[in-house]
């Protein structure tokens, strides 16, 4: 044993001084040990030398001597603790006497044992809060899982200090039954819980990159999809929404675009169960396209948290799924507390945000006959009917203002009944939400929504159940085709579409209909109509085996389901058609899965440090079908959605049906020293039914660390104004397996050619070669982090620096035809890589009880670079990439402006020759970034008393493609053009940016070209008001009476104002095509009772 | 209550074992899944008879559909002295078959299609052969005919490209980097594969089962492998098997027979060997849809006419010329086109015509020439008389009719004899007069003299195809022939 002696300062200073007796004269009540050994020391000369950690000198004790001798002292105050001393040379030294069994027993005696429970605000127990005795290698323990603990041998009169994530710590004295120990949850942003995959951390001891949305930001947006209410909150996430129209896809990208050539989509889990983000593909289209936003399934108000898990440490335990983050989705839970039910109405309407200056009438002619003019003055012909007089030539409708200029209704009603004791809590909820669009016409998306959830836990803490169960049923009655595209190219003088009976005006003249093509009263005549139902249910069973260790298991099961028809009536057709052109097509497809993860969990508190395990394993099918079929042959209009009435049925080559299954093994290991050194370790084995039998298997793992720099001592007490100081490195890989199912498999498939089998029999195909070595793509996570907190935390700054490699990228191969195929799925080690700066301010400006103000502002700025690509002259993508750029440029012509004599656009060419003939091989020697160079958001909270006012500020940096140059070949039919085109080129020599309008095909080539130009792409940039916030809680002593606990009055915003010298539509979507995001006003009351 | 949390821990910490355990062993079978129910995984495609014989019926259904045949009776004849094409924007490809200005950035749907078949057979040789639970009979038939298949397909391949990568297994990571083989070594594995071919098909004509008879000659039984045993020896100068070959063929009087001029090319006539069954909903044969012209006379899609040369070389009174040729008259243009085939649209559910493949009349052809080249010039001389009784009309007066060939002496003229017959009995059929021309070595004088009339300049090179240029880019193993680098 090393004895470390302790030499008294004050005794060296005094030596031989003083004529020592060693008589002690000293009378003191409640002194520690150490100052009665300096009072000897002071008083004798003798130096009194003891091994620190044996001898406990902070014990306070009662002391009366008077001129009593030396030995007597010592032996009195070492009385039965087993202590032995002995006086050598002006040395007094103390030595623990090795102690009996009998001894050990009495010993027990004289400390007590501290037994209570840790609780709750609202008496529920704290399983794995941790109990330690204060000072210096104090005993700990963590409490069992009803938060009860027992911790033998503790001084009397000890302090504890009891701790538990996401609570206020507390110290209490030690007394044998201290019974309830009740902690407060901490309001500090630090303690926030973030839930992680199989758990749940703080930001305040993460070792991880992770961003949460909690449940009042969700609310405070008008919006349908979940997704959406994330645009512009998270650091290092990019959300871009395609469409305005209800249910519309949203490209989700964490950290960027990893893949190649397969999706870089998100891992999605809600509640434990992995959800996929994108409908199965039937061939049949709404208004939104072939793909949905599964998640706009998914009732936002159901939703407690978000959680957006993007470096290694967090997502490699998700292996082969997660290389493109994961976010994870928690729904409400019932809590303890008295029944409650709370109400949500609110009631809103959309526009669109922009609308693009077309020409009017006059301008529009003037154009058109320039066209002709400048095409060998050829004359108006007979179906020039804009021109002709068929059409009216003084009347300008503006077709944005009646096509997309309408307003969408917006109604959403919430409704919630919550409760529970302490063993038993629930959550009821149901809900409605309508949107409409803003087109002519009544057509709508209603969703209705019920959600339950139940928790229990047995009375002695240990056994506990948890199921959710959410239920969504979506009604989509929207058009077939979305009405932007051609609200910006009609005629404005084409006659209105629609009769006054609602009827199609075909506008015929002389017999002959004159408005057949993109007659929007004909298109809004073809019908959609799908019918979504999703089930999501999962549930949670534990036990805990003994104080520490717990079995559970997750289950979980979803299912997807869609049933489609859409209908193309006869009326829909142009009167002089008279073959029968009715069409229908029917479509069905589901997803199901389920799931089930077995795991043990073990956290302990020890002496050397708290240590949190768990193993699991996962078992998960999902089953995918599609059942497709066209009908054809109808004798009438009215029975269309009737397949039966079909003349013709026939079966639709998207028919399908496939099945995935996936396995792994987990585990976890979390240790963390004195809440300063944390360390964390993830790893887990994937085998997967997508990929080939000789790599269906493969290992992930991560590996992070944190070191909390403020709760060293040394920093506590030089920069006291810090309060968290924690610096973070993560690295580890996960996989990307978004391929389809059966890639790696040799399939054959039916082969019927043009309708007529072979020897009467249907024959079987190859459609592919197999690549049995075919496995996922890996992308390897570095990740640097710096959390900071100053001024009581007040001001929490945040920011990360990502590295991220993918390789191993599942692409198409070139192959000889030879082979048999002219490509083959490969892994390639292509390799691309993702940075990002990430950063996040989170200020508590104001805080006081009638005014407060927080703040919070993100940014990130991405890099994205393909690195490396063997063989890539030969690939497919030698002509669209170049290895070191961006996977998001685009190649161009460098423009050169308009040809003074020609009247044509000019370019300049590989040898920066001016030319308007240029050869896409060689002269497309510019390009631009399509990705955002930075993006982030501002967002601020103000309370004044009753008062709350809550408003998001999104911006993006960023180029995109512009509408300068109009759309087809401007002049040449008769579509509407861009104001633009006003200083188009009209006779030679004029010096113009835009080139003549002309009927001759000799346009196209150039204009063509120019939309691959440098001038075709501009700045995109917007800073958006995306989201506004504004409640008014009315007083209680005016709703108490009507025995309401809290009536909320709110109005809230959405997209609300746009700066930008975007030229297009939306510099969101940059489309022409497709609906911008709408700008959203709703209002709405929310009551407790 | 204890006893019940007890007994629930116990049943928990079982499960949870079992689950641990139970992923460790049996993860793998877990995650091993079927192939969906609307495709086949190629590992349970030859487990059923069915199944099994669908992959072949399947191969037959796509050559036909590709126009195996179609693309064989027109490019090469384009290619020769017998056809030529008047140029339409789109027939460009046509035209350089035609002007003999072959590129190697030019689509070779030679090239691709025939590796495509030789892909299936490789696919359906693997499967078959490792399969245990196909019934012996129909096994060995489907191996017949998949190797027949490669045979046929290698045939024309180094016919066409000379020497041509070998591939004998879908293993593409072997077969993108092979080089190309020798033709002596081609020839090899042809005479292989049709060897084998031959042993394993019998003589029933069979339909999709591949047990039942049929009338239906659309799938090869033994003679087609042993027709084209015939042609290859003869490709290869081994005279006297080529003449054992195609006695088999020709002795089997009770199913095979010449039949007469009208029926020659009529469904399931007992001359035809093997055929292809139309597949394209609306039309017969893809040879009659091309060849016959509309009434409104040719077009994009029909623009071969016979060459003059061709017209010419016919004897007088020769039937083929009268029944097998037609002429049409545009802005005073006469144009004349084969009508071997006369269905133009039709039916392709009742088809009145097939695309043949292989007939009897050319296993006479190859065994006179056989016997001639074996000193046998009388026989040579029987055998090509054969056909010229067919085509003789013998309701016209005597002096009208063809004449029967009398006997020749010297073995020279026998042989030219039988290129003058092949060419009168197998023009625009399979690209015959193309690659018969470059076996007899008599391509350059035939072609030398039809430059003229075609308006280019012959250089011998010109009589192998090049190799696609993209091939040669993704594998640099292969030599593009010589003259086109």
């Amino acid at each position: 044993m090393k004895i470390t002696t302790l030499l008294l300062i004050a005794s060296i200073m005094q030596v031989s001084a003083i004529s020592y007796a060693q008589k002690v004269t000293y009378s003191q009540k409640n002194i520690t040990v150490e100052q009665l050994f300096r009072e000897i020391t002071k008083q004798t000369g003798y130096n009194v030398l003891y091994p620190d950690k044996e001898i406990n000198t902070d014990r306070r004790i009662d002391v009366d001597f008077n001129d009593t001798f030396l030995d007597k002292v010592l032996t009195q105050v070492f009385k039965g603790l087993s202590i032995s001393y002995k006086i050598e040379n002006k040395n007094i030294i103390i030595k623990k006497e090795d102690p009996s069994f009998l001894e050990r027993l009495a010993e027990r005696w004289a400390s007590i044992d501290v037994s209570g429970r840790v609780v709750d605000a609202d008496g529920r127990g704290l399983p794995g809060a941790s109990v330690s005795v204060k000072g210096k290698g104090g005993k700990a323990v963590s409490t069992g899982a009803d938060g009860s603990f027992y911790l033998k041998g503790v001084d009397e009169d000890a302090m504890l200090v009891i701790s538990f994530i996401g609570y206020v710590p507390k110290e209490v004295k030690a007394i044998k039954e201290l019974g309830h120990v009740v902690l407060e949850l901490s309001t500090s942003k630090l303690d926030e819980v973030q839930v992680i995959a199989y758990g749940t951390t703080t930001r305040r001891l993460s070792t991880s990159n992770i961003s949460s949305i909690k449940a009042d930001q969700i609310a405070a947006q008008p919006v349908s999809n979940p997704l959406l209410a994330m645009m512009g909150r998270v650091p290092g996430l990019q959300i871009t929404q395609s469409t305005g129209i209800p249910g519309g896809s949203i490209k989700v990208r964490i950290q960027g675009q990893n893949s190649l050539q397969q999706g870089s989509e998100p891992f999605y889990v809600i509640d434990g169960v992995p959800y996929s983000s994108q409908t199965l593909f039937t061939n049949i289209n709404g208004a939104v396209g072939g793909s949905q936003s599964a998640l706009s399934f998914i009732n936002p108000s159901d939703i407690e948290s978000i959680d957006i898990l993007k470096d290694a440490d967090a997502t490699a335990i998700y292996g082969s799924r997660a290389a493109n983050g994961a976010i994870l989705i928690t729904t409400k839970k019932g809590k303890v507390g008295q029944t409650k039910i709370d109400l949500n109405i609110q009631n809103g309407f959309g526009k669109v945000t922009r609308k693009i200056g077309l020409m009017s009438t006059q301008q529009y002619i003037e154009m058109r006959l320039e066209a002709l003019k400048n095409n060998n003055n050829t004359p108006v012909s007979s179906t020039d009917y804009d021109l002709n007089g068929a059409w009216d030539r003084n009347q300008n409708t503006d077709w944005q203002q009646e096509l997309i200029g309408g307003t969408a209704h917006y109604t959403n009603i919430q409704t919630n009944l919550s409760g529970g004791n302490e063993q038993t809590q629930f959550l009821a909820g149901a809900s409605y939400n309508r949107e409409s669009t803003v087109f002519p016409g009544s057509y709508s998306d209603v969703k209705a929504n019920v959600h339950v959830n139940i928790n229990h836990t047995s009375s002695n803490q240990r056994f506990k159940f948890n199921l959710t169960n959410s239920y969504q049923q979506d009604l989509n009655k929207l058009p077939t085709i979305d009405l932007t595209g051609i609200a910006l190219n009609l005629a404005p003088n084409s006659p209105y579409p629609f009769k006054p009976d609602g009827s199609v005006n075909w506008g015929i003249v002389n017999g002959v209909p004159t408005f057949t093509t993109n007659n929007p009263a004909a298109v809004l005549l073809q019908k959609f109509k799908g019918k979504t139902n999703n089930l999501i249910s999962s549930s949670t069973i534990s036990y805990e085996i003994f104080p520490g260790l717990q079995v559970k298991s997750n289950l979980g099961y979803n299912r997807l389901e869609t049933q489609e028809v859409s209908t193309t009536p006869q009326t829909s057709f142009s009167p002089t058609l008279t073959r029968n052109n009715r069409k229908a097509k029917y479509g069905t497809n589901y997803v199901s899965s389920w799931i089930i993860e077995p795991q043990i969990a073990y956290n302990k508190d020890f002496s050397w440090g708290h240590l949190d395990a768990l193993i699991g394993s996962t078992f998960q099918n999902s089953d995918n079908a599609v059942d497709a079929f066209d009908g054809s042959l109808f004798a009438n209009d009215s029975q269309l959605e009737n397949s039966r009435a079909a003349g013709t049925i026939v079966a639709s080559t998207n028919t399908m049906q496939s099945k995935y299954r996936y396995s792994a093994i987990f585990g976890r290991l979390n240790y963390r020293f004195r809440d300063r050194y944390i360390l964390n370790s993830a790893i887990r084995r994937d085998g997967s039914s997508r990929f080939g039998i000789e790599n269906m298997f493969n290992t992930f793992y991560s590996v992070g660390g944190a070191w909390i720099l403020s709760e060293e001592e040394y920093l506590k007490r030089s920069l006291s104004y810090i309060n968290h100081l924690k610096l973070k490195v993560t690295y580890g890989t996960a996989g990307n397996d978004q391929i389809n199912n059966y890639e790696f498999l040799s399939l054959y498939q039916s082969y019927t050619p043009n309708g007529v089998p072979y020897q009467s029999t249907v024959g079987l195909l190859p459609t592919k070669h197999s690549n049995p070595y075919l496995q996922w793509e890996v992308t390897k996570k570095l990740n640097f982090g710096l959390d900071l907190g100053v001024f009581n935390n007040r001001l929490l700054f945040s920011g990360n620096y990502a590295i991220n490699r993918s390789s191993n990228q599942l692409t198409s191969y070139p192959l000889p035809v030879g082979t048999g195929f002219s490509g083959v799925l490969i892994n390639l080690p292509a390799t691309v890589q993702n940075t990002s700066w990430e950063f996040l301010l989170d200020a508590s400006i104001v805080n006081h009880k009638a005014f407060s103000w927080q703040s919070s502002f993100n940014l990130t700025i991405p890099k994205n670079k393909l690195i490396n690509y063997p063989d890539f002259e030969n690939s497919a993508y030698y002509n669209t990439l170049i290895v070191g750029q961006s996977l998001g440029i685009k190649k161009l012509y460098q423009y050169a402006g308009v040809n003074p004599t020609t009247g044509y656009y000019e370019f300049n060419d590989h040898s920066g020759q001016k030319t308007s003939t240029v050869d896409p091989a060689i002269d497309k020697t510019q390009f631009v970034d399509f990705y955002p160079k930075f993006y982030g958001g501002l967002n601020n909270t103000l309370n004044f008393k009753n008062f709350s006012l809550d408003f998001l500020v999104q911006f993006v940096k960023q180029i995109g493609e512009n509408y300068q140059f109009g759309s087809l070949l401007p002049g040449f039919a008769n579509k509407n053009q861009p104001q633009s085109l006003l200083n188009r080129w009209h006779n030679i020599s004029d010096i113009s940016n835009v080139q003549q309008v002309t009927t001759s095909f000799d346009g196209f080539d150039p204009f063509n070209n120019v939309l691959e130009s440098t001038a075709h792409y501009s700045d995109a940039s917007f800073i958006r008001l995306k989201n506004l916030n504004l409640s008014y809680n009315l007083p209680p002593k005016l709703i108490s009476k009507l025995h309401i606990s809290k009536a909320k009055l709110f109005a809230q915003g959405q997209n609300l104002m746009t700066i930008t010298n975007f030229v297009g539509l939306d510099p969101e979507n940059q489309s022409t095509g497709s609906m911008p995001p709408l700008k959203i006003f709703s209002f709405g009351l929310q009551l407790t009772f | 209550m204890k006893t019940y949390y007890h007994i629930l821990k116990r049943i928990v910490n079982r499960l949870c074992l079992i689950f641990l355990l139970g992923c460790v062993f049996s993860c793998k079978k877990f995650i091993e899944v079927e192939a969906p129910i609307t495709s086949v995984n190629s590992g349970n495609v030859y487990k059923e008879n069915s199944n099994a014989a669908a992959v072949l019926t399947g191969i037959f259904a796509k050559m036909s559909s590709n126009g195996f045949s179609s693309d064989l009776s027109l490019y090469p004849e384009l290619s020769s002295d017998n056809l030529n094409a008047l140029q339409f924007s789109d027939s460009e490809l046509s035209y350089a078959y035609y002007k003999n200005a072959m590129s190697s950035t030019f689509e070779a749907s030679f090239w691709n299609k025939n590796y495509e078949y030789i892909y299936y057979a490789n696919a359906a040789l693997e499967g078959l052969s490792q399969s245990t639970t196909l019934d012996p009979d129909v096994k060995k038939r489907l191996l017949g005919e998949a190797h027949f298949i490669r045979g046929i397909c290698y045939f024309y391949l180094t016919n066409f490209y000379g020497k041509v990568p070998l591939l004998v297994s879908t293993d593409y990571k072997v077969n993108a980097k092979l080089s190309n083989s020798s033709t002596e070594i081609i020839y090899q594995q042809i005479i292989q594969d049709l060897l084998l071919s031959q042993q394993m098909l019998d003589d029933k004509y069979v339909d999709a089962t591949i047990i039942k008879e049929t009338p239906n000659r659309v799938r090869p039984n033994r003679s087609a492998a042993t027709a084209m045993l015939a042609r290859v020896y003869l490709f290869t100068k081994e005279y006297s098997k080529a003449e054992i070959e195609a006695s088999k063929v020709i002795n089997q009087s009770s199913r095979y027979s010449i039949v007469g001029i009208d029926n020659t090319f009529l469904k399931n006539n007992q001359e035809t060997i093997w055929a292809l069954q139309p597949v394209n909903l609306g039309k017969d044969t893809q040879e009659g849809y091309f060849f016959n012209y509309p009434s409104e006379g040719p077009n994009s899609n029909n623009y071969a006419y016979l060459s003059s040369d061709l017209l010419e070389s016919f004897d007088s009174g020769d039937l083929r010329k009268i029944k097998w040729i037609s002429d049409m008259t545009i802005d005073g243009v006469t144009f004349f086109y084969p009508t071997k085939y006369k269905v133009r649209d039709g039916n392709a559910s009742d088809p009145k015509e097939q695309s043949i493949v292989l007939r009897l009349a050319e296993q006479y052809l190859i065994r006179a020439e056989a016997r001639i080249q074996q000193e046998n010039i009388e026989g040579g001389v029987s055998d090509l008389n054969v056909l010229r009784t067919r085509a003789t009309d013998f309701s016209a007066p005597v002096s009208e009719r063809l004449k029967l060939l009398s006997a020749i002496t010297s073995k020279q003229e026998a042989l030219l004899t039988v290129e003058r017959e092949r060419r009168a009995e197998l023009f625009t059929e399979l690209g015959d007069r193309w690659i018969n021309l470059k076996r007899t070595g008599s391509i350059d004088v035939v072609m030398t003299k039809a430059a003229i009339s075609k308006g280019i300049i012959w250089a011998p090179f010109k009589a192998i195809y090049p190799i696609p240029n993209t091939e040669i880019r993704l594998n640099i193993n292969i030599i593009q022939n010589p003259g086109y680098q």
